[in-house]
């Protein structure tokens, strides 16, 4: 098993290395250089040429992209941005913590009340509270994230007056926007999971342990959620991803100053070394979240756990 | 021959099957009202020209934000154009994006998956590698990249929505072709040197096929919904065209002055993702050969 | 028609119960069931139509005697609207150390049987209409759950048909038998229960060192061998065994059943064994029940079964085996279909594939004839045994 966690760290720098290579080329061809977005309009071409001389941007592609990867990964020097002139990774480091700890709040909440609402469900299956519960989960899987955070700053910061709409001051300024990223998560996974329940229910195995005896209430928590929630579990890696990536849209309704923000302020203003730093640190942690499910996957399920040692079954 | 008797049977039973998943899916309520409503939402869009006398784009200075009225009921927007016009256009832009993108994104991902799976060994592992790298990177991040390379518009939102769901789509149909190769059927068609393409079309494809239209149609939902935040931060269809993202966020300004400006727009988007939400668990349940009230 | 008067048999006679009408008779019918002669038998042997005039003390004996009863057991499915007729008024005994068969096609209810007496049927869908169940004299249809819960996996052990899928996945091998040894052995320590999962793992030939391995790691006989030492663990005094070979090949299957055989013998257990396949029946059973449409159709010893099938779908069960000897090309198949349970015929539910069909047989209810000494049969066409006849029953009975 540790030839296989190790191996898949590797694996993960790898892929990490692939998503720079992607970010850098695709940007690559973003259409203008720096110099005719940051100099005035009167800027004469030849001081054009040489303010992107400086900033490098004229060289070749291959020398621009192994520069960019050795600066990147060997250095982890993002760059600097165009417009403020300060290094990237400075900035991120002030944004970063606050992006996570969105994203993070959201999985949590996904987890700790999206499953036990499934299994819920799953256990009362048509009867009025999964009717209802269902109906609200179709609902939360059906409004975009970012329409509801409107709505919410409409009812709680306009009508009500009772929460912040944006900045970051005090708590209250992070709860309308941990609300806007979970929602849609915990309406995914409680759907998720109360179809994992159903057919749980159904296997041979419960009927198998009801046979021997065995009370409901063991028959439920020792037998038939320990297999229901193990696919459940497995989603939530890339349920984490799909939230990180939900926090660019959903901080820029709050003014959220998170790395959101930051890679949209990059894009309007074609600062491009933001926009790449904060696309590869969102990924990064993205594949991170992945790798870290997948292995407590390998843990938990030993049919996985068999599979990633290599072994099998032997008669 | 035996392939013909095969021929011979199979239209039969394939019309009985079909003939019950389409039963099974108009008796579901939730089914048959999202059918409905979103066969009305289509309807409205594309007539649009017939049902409103407005043009999306009549721009009128004297309406600058006018509250709902007989005359326009959903009001008018910073422009003064007619809100309820712009929303029956609207539809237009968000109905083919999340329809076209989804449906090509599927394909493709089928495709890629198709062959992964029944071809194994090295085929299947550089294609799984590149899949890796690919859906590092979230969807909706891997659409802005896209879009902010390529430029806002129409086909680029489209192209930026497909390339998000592919990794999906092919993982999926890996997945079950995996499950499928081990099957018997297989190796008899292999043992009547059927050819590979052959395989694949015929026989793979239709045991594939429904997990993947039930996929397709609840992955067009969040397609929708992506277009509509790359519009809204501005990377979208662009103005002046009444995408109903792009709405969203001309109404953030004035949320706290003219907040139905804000409402209605998402109002479009949530019911019609809703109702292909709601058909897409009905066709899910129709499909599944398992399910029993 | 007579109650008939049993010889003094020893304990070993098992006596088939005539049983009740069709679900939608049994209102009616209530009053008119059964006619129990006296004490010094188990039971006698119930004709349809006579009152019930047993005394407290003949109904208390009633529920005394074999170890295992089933009386008039109903048990109903209701799916959408529709209701679906599993098992249709089905009784038998059982003493210990005793095999009795039911067999039958797919669908026939027999599963629905043996899960209704462990009252495991899932309650929604299934709904037992009717029927009674003595377990040494014990009421198990009214039992408090809390005593079933005693009872299952100790007194009364299932094996299941799939072993593939009877398994907890994540669970160990070891820690599924020792959980079924601590359920049922209060204040016994862990490490008691664990040594006992070893030695039955030991029992059925699986290493105990084995005991830590998740069931993937198993082949699907190993499996269904770990699901014997399961079921075994409590020493249960009756075994409920659902097609337990069906899914083995047969060289497993004949381990399979040795085994099965070496644990009865040993602990004197009393089996209910379900299958399909006549030769398992061959092998391993003394009684038999056939099974069509949720009734019990012929019921007798093996020998009785064997040497002299009587009913229409017996016959037709045996006559559609290849044989080595035969000469034929084509196997010969029962026509037709069995019964959509939805809607059984009135009459004889085997009527519409009968080769023997007469106008009589779709009418009314058949009972039960007594065709021999301890072998039943429910066709209009039996011939009764005439009282005076003596019959050669001995060979039949104490075949275990």
């Amino acid at each position: 098993m540790k030839k296989y966690v190790l191996q898949r760290c590797l694996w993960l720098i790898v892929v990490l290395l692939c998503v720079g290579f992607l970010i850098f080329t695709v940007m690559y061809f973003v259409p203008g250089k720096p110099a005719d977005v940051l100099l005035t309009a009167e800027a004469t071409a030849q001081e054009k040429y040489e303010f992107n001389q400086k900033l490098g941007v004229n060289d070749p592609y291959i020398v621009q992209l192994g520069r960019y990867m050795y600066n990147t990964f060997i250095k982890f020097d993002f760059g600097t941005s165009y417009v403020y002139r300060v290094p990237v990774l400075q900035e991120l480091n002030n944004r970063v913590p606050r992006t996570l700890t969105l994203g993070t709040i959201a999985i949590v909440i996904n987890a700790f009340i999206g499953i036990p609402l499934g299994v819920a469900c799953a256990m009362h299956q048509n009867k009025p509270l999964d009717h209802l519960l269902m109906i609200l989960a179709m609902a939360g899987i059906s409004m975009p994230d970012f329409w509801l955070a409107l709505m919410m700053i409409l009812l709680f910061s306009v009508k009500l007056k009772w929460l912040p709409p944006f900045g970051i001051g005090s708590w209250q300024n992070w709860i309308m926007p941990v609300i806007a990223c979970s929602v849609q998560g915990v309406a995914v996974n409680a759907r998720q999971t109360r179809s994992a329940v159903l057919e749980t229910i159904r296997a041979d195995f419960v009927t198998t342990a009801r046979a021997k005896g065995v009370p409901e209430h063991d028959v439920i928590y020792k037998h038939m959620l320990p297999n229901a929630l193990i696919p459940v579990i497995n989603m939530l890696g890339g349920a984490f991803g799909r939230a990180i990536a939900g926090t660019v849209v959903i901080e820029t309704v709050f003014s959220f100053p998170g790395v959101g923000v930051y890679m949209m302020n990059g894009i309007n203003g074609r600062d491009y070394p933001v926009v790449r730093g904060c696309v590869l640190v969102l990924a990064a942690f993205s594949a991170v979240a992945v790798l870290i499910v997948d292995l407590i996957y390998g843990f938990i399920d030993p049919r996985i756990k068999a599979q990633y040692e290599g072994g099998g079954a032997h008669k | 021959m035996t392939e013909m008797a095969a021929g011979a049977v199979k239209p039969r039973k394939k019309e009985s099957y079909t003939r019950m998943v389409m039963k099974r899916l108009l008796t579901n309520p939730t089914a048959a009202i999202g059918l409905v409503i979103l066969a009305i939402i289509i309807l409205v869009s594309v007539f649009a020209p017939f049902l409103t006398k407005y043009s999306p784009n009549d721009i009128d200075y004297t309406l600058v934000y006018a509250a709902p009225s007989a005359a326009h009921p959903f009001g008018c927007d910073a422009l003064g154009r007619d809100m309820l016009t712009r929303l029956m256009y609207g539809g237009r832009y968000s109905l083919t994006l999340g329809f076209t993108a989804a449906l090509v994104g599927a394909v493709i991902g089928v495709s890629i998956g198709l062959v992964a799976g029944y071809a194994g060994g090295m085929t299947d592992m550089i294609v799984m590698r590149i899949m890796d790298v690919w859906s590092s990177i979230p969807g909706m991040l891997l659409a802005i990249l896209i879009s902010t390379t390529m430029g806002a518009g129409f086909g680029n939102t489209i192209l930026a929505m497909t390339v998000g769901g592919i990794p999906g789509g092919v993982r999926g149909t890996r997945a079950m072709c995996l499950k499928e190769r081990e099957m018997e059927y297989l190796e008899a068609e292999r043992a009547q040197n059927c050819s590979t393409v052959r395989i694949l079309f015929k026989h793979l494809m239709p045991n594939v096929i429904s997990p993947t239209i039930v996929g397709t149609t609840m992955s067009i939902g969040g397609t929708i919904m992506g277009a509509a935040g790359l519009a809204y931060i501005g990377l979208g269809i662009q103005p002046p065209n009444p995408e109903w993202g792009s709405m969203l966020s001309e109404g953030r300004s004035v949320i706290t002055t003219h907040p139905y400006v804000i409402l209605f727009p998402g109002l479009c988007i949530a019911a019609t993702v809703l109702c292909i939400n709601m058909f897409g668990d009905g066709l899910r349940d129709a499909l599944d050969p398992r399910l029993k009230k | 028609m007579d109650s008939e008067e049993k010889p003094m048999e020893s304990e070993e006679k098992n006596i088939i119960t005539e049983d009740d009408e069709f679900p939608s008779d049994l209102e009616s019918k209530n009053d008119h069931h059964h006619h129990h002669h006296g004490e010094g038998h188990h039971g006698g042997f119930f004709h349809h139509g006579h009152r019930d005039e047993r005394t407290e003390n003949e109904k208390e004996e009633a529920r005394k005697g074999s170890f295992l009863k089933v009386r008039h057991l109903v048990v109903e499915y209701t799916s959408d609207e529709e209701v679906i007729h599993a098992v249709n008024g089905v009784s038998f005994e059982l003493n210990k150390g005793e095999t009795l068969g039911l067999v039958g096609e797919t669908g026939a209810g027999k599963t629905t049987i043996a899960k209704a007496i462990m009252r495991i049927l899932p309650q929604p869908p299934a709904r037992v209409r009717k029927g009674e169940v003595y377990l040494d004299g014990e009421d198990l249809m009214n039992a408090e759950e809390k005593r079933m819960l005693e009872i299952r996996g100790n007194k009364i052990a299932m094996i299941f048909q799939d072993p593939m899928t009877a398994l907890n996945p994540v669970m160990t091998v070891g820690s599924q038998i020792a959980e079924a040894v601590h359920l049922h052995n209060a204040g016994i320590s862990k490490a008691d229960a664990d040594k006992k999962a070893v030695e039955m793992l030991e029992m059925v030939g699986i290493p105990g060192e084995r005991y830590v391995e998740y069931p993937h790691q198993f082949s699907g006989g190993m499996k269904q061998r770990v699901v014997i030492a399961m079921a075994l663990a409590c020493n249960p005094e009756l075994l409920l065994a659902d097609e337990p070979t069906t899914a083995l090949d047969v060289t497993i299957q004949a381990q399979v059943l040795e085994m099965i055989n070496d644990m009865k013998h040993k602990y004197n257990t009393a089996m209910v064994l379900i299958t399909h396949d006549l030769g398992v029946v061959a092998q391993t059973c003394d009684r038999v029940a056939v099974i069509y449409a949720g009734q019990i159709v012929e019921y007798g010893t093996k020998f009785d079964i064997f040497d002299h099938p009587s009913h229409p779908y017996t016959n037709g069960l045996f006559g559609s085996l290849p044989k080595l000897d035969d000469d034929s090309d084509r196997l010969s198949p029962i026509k037709g279909l069995p019964p959509d349970p939805r809607q059984l015929p009135r009459g004889c539910s085997f009527c519409p594939r009968c080769p023997l069909a007469g106008p009589e047989c779709d009418q009314h209810h058949i009972h039960m004839v007594e065709i021999s000494d301890g072998h039943f049969c429910r066709c209009v066409k039996a011939v009764p045994m005439k009282k005076a006849e003596p019959q050669q029953e001995e060979k039949g009975h104490q075949e275990v």
